[in-house]
């Protein structure tokens, strides 16, 4: 189906096209408009049970919020110890695929974990964050770190690795570092504002 | 035939990582490079 519509290259013609999508709406009126639009969903966030939660009992807030830099701190070792490997800097003596299957798991738990302790913490400060622009470069980064894992390195690493072109390899290697990177600061820098 | 369309299918995707990787790459520098200049901005407007 993929092929008959898109030609022999379907996943990089939908990069592209994520690509272009993705600039024209920064580029536009678009961004402002959708922008407009979630206020009410971000001030629902805040009367939703983990919204008054949050906001009324300042030590579950806390908890959570330790959960929350837990699992960034063991997604962030996963990415180290993938991206490291592909990189050619660390765990040499192991070879690629085993080393990124293993950190994968580690990856999909503490995401898993990151995500719903975030949307927690974004409920209980739901309009603060709305108008950071800072929350929204975060939210960027985010989602292209999980389309970059799901949809670009995973498929690129289910091939034969051992035989694949070391400059692409650590090219991603580069660009998965820098996405999860941009996660991280942005989170931080929340914490920091308003 | 199923060979090539294997071959097709590993060169696809190592050009969707080329393109992604390089768009993020350009993208975080651009980012990142913007936020420093306007606090280097800020600074300048602090201290002269």
């Amino acid at each position: 189906m993929n092929r008959a519509l898109l030609g022999p290259y379907p996943r990089t013609i939908s990069v592209g096209a994520v690509i272009v999508f993705g600039l024209a709406f920064a580029l536009t009126d678009a961004r402002h408009t959708t922008w407009e639009a979630l206020l009410p969903l971000f001030e629902w966030m805040e009367a939703t049970s983990p919204g008054v939660i949050s906001q009324t009992y300042g030590a579950v807030f806390a908890l959570v919020e330790a959960a929350h830099l837990i699992a960034m701190a063991l997604l962030g070792g996963a990415v180290l110890v993938a991206d490291g490997r592909l990189l050619g800097l660390i765990l040499r003596d192991f070879s690629v695929s085993r080393v990124l299957d293993q950190s994968h798991r580690l990856f999909v738990w503490s995401l898993t974990a990151m995500i719903l302790s975030g949307v927690f913490m974004a409920c209980g400060v739901a309009l603060k964050v709305y108008y950071l622009n800072v929350f929204w470069y975060k939210m960027l980064a985010l989602v292209t770190g999980v389309f970059f894992v799901f949809f670009i390195r995973r498929p690129l690493l289910r091939g034969d690795v051992e035989n694949m072109n070391p400059q692409l390899l650590r090219l991603v290697g580069i660009a998965s570092l820098m996405i999860w990177f941009s996660v991280a600061a942005t989170g931080r820098w929340i914490g920091f504002s308003g | 035939m199923e060979e090539k369309n294997s071959a097709n299918g590993n060169k696809d995707t190592a050009l969707a990582a080329l393109l992604a990787a390089t768009a993020v790459i350009i993208g975080f520098i651009i980012y990142w490079s913007d936020e420093i200049q306007a606090v280097r901005d800020m600074l300048e407007l602090a201290y002269g």
